[in-house]
């Protein structure tokens, strides 16, 4: 982190979205100490693009979040722990995912879920993020910077992807 | 997160150290022509020179323009892997192209040099002996040339091959629409 003291604006942006940031590392790293340098090279990141984006306020703050952290989670080049190679969608193959607690009759449905999810490629799991974040297809397509037919086209392969992993578990 | 764990970080902290590198290398070579007399240490002298001052113009502006692009991350999800596709591949290129230059005129001139000594010291039988010395050299500079292509390729495959074929993957993956 840059030695220079945060602006309390920055502080207070940071504390209020903190919680979609963390969704987002959970989504990409299923590893906490994974979760928690993906989670810390976002912050870096949105620091140094702070005064840009400041200067220029010409997306949503949400948006511009959202495109900041999935661009670290997507393109980072740090050493990956192996996952699965994306498009092999054989449930006998997911892996054992630590998941966040749940209790009640939906646990296990949340965790085969959540080892769905771990199964797909990280352009995939953007889409399944911004779906359960339950962003509108204009604020995806802006996010992604594709089109509101192309955002429509993924979801549904997505969708049918995840279909196809829970139609036939391990 | 410390800058020396952040990736990005540390290829600018090489980046800087590199031109450091060259930087001195330049000013040491300007101040060896100036007190060296043999005519082969001036020439290889003359030629650090040159190679300092492209890769300066070149090398190195490529270099940091490629990781300085790296950096940001403000552009749409398409745009930003589209952009860093296009980042990694000029870094990719600046140092491969760096490499096999150096090599090849480096080879070139102590070549050129052997075979000028050759010609003008040597006569009769002993000449021909210095041509086949320098005949294997320039064999060996072949053989040597190769190796260090296909190293040098295998160095940046490891490097940045890996993260080029994730992102180009990605990049497909927006793009398809069919």
């Amino acid at each position: 982190m840059p030695a220079a003291t945060p602006p309390p604006d920055f502080l207070a942006l940071l504390n209020e979205y903190q919680p979609l940031l963390r969704r987002v590392c959970r989504m990409y790293c299923s590893d906490e100490e994974n979760r928690q340098d993906l989670y810390q090279e976002i912050v870096l990141q949105l620091w140094r693009a702070w005064p840009r984006y400041e200067a220029r306020p010409d997306v949503k703050t949400s948006t511009w979040l959202y495109r900041v952290a999935l661009n670290v989670a997507i393109s980072d080049l740090r050493q990956r722990t192996r996952r699965p190679t994306p498009g092999r969608l054989d449930a006998t193959q997911l892996p054992e995912v630590p998941l966040p607690p749940a209790d009640g009759p939906d646990a296990d449905d949340l965790h085969q879920l959540y080892r769905a999810i771990n199964c797909l490629s990280d352009v995939d799991k953007a889409f399944v993020l911004l779906y359960l974040e339950e962003r509108t297809y204009e604020d995806m397509a802006d996010i992604l910077g594709i089109t509101q037919n192309n955002v429509r086209v993924k979801m549904h392969r997505v969708q049918e992807k995840l279909r196809q992993l829970f139609a036939h578990p391990a | 997160m410390k800058a020396d764990q952040n990736p990005i970080g540390r290829m600018r902290r090489n980046a800087w150290w590199e031109l450091g590198f060259t930087l001195v290398l330049l000013v040491a070579s300007m101040v060896g022509l100036l007190y060296v007399k043999s005519i082969e240490t001036r020439a290889m002298l003359v030629w650090l020179i040159l190679i300092s001052l492209v890769s300066l113009v070149s090398y190195h502006r490529h270099m940091l323009k490629g990781i300085q692009g790296l950096s940001e991350v403000g552009a749409t999800i398409h745009a930003h892997i589209a952009q860093r596709v296009v980042d990694i591949r000029q870094i990719m290129e600046a140092s491969y192209r760096s490499s096999i230059w150096v090599l090849f005129i480096t080879f070139g001139i102590v070549l050129a040099f052997a075979l000028y000594k050759a010609l003008t010291q040597y006569s009769g039988r002993l000449l021909l002996v210095q041509l086949v010395g320098v005949g294997l050299g320039c064999m060996i500079a072949v053989l040597i040339s190769y190796f260090t292509r296909r190293f040098a390729r295998q160095v940046l495959q490891d490097l940045y091959g890996r993260h080029l074929d994730r992102l180009e993957a990605a990049l497909r993956e927006l793009n398809y629409t069919e």
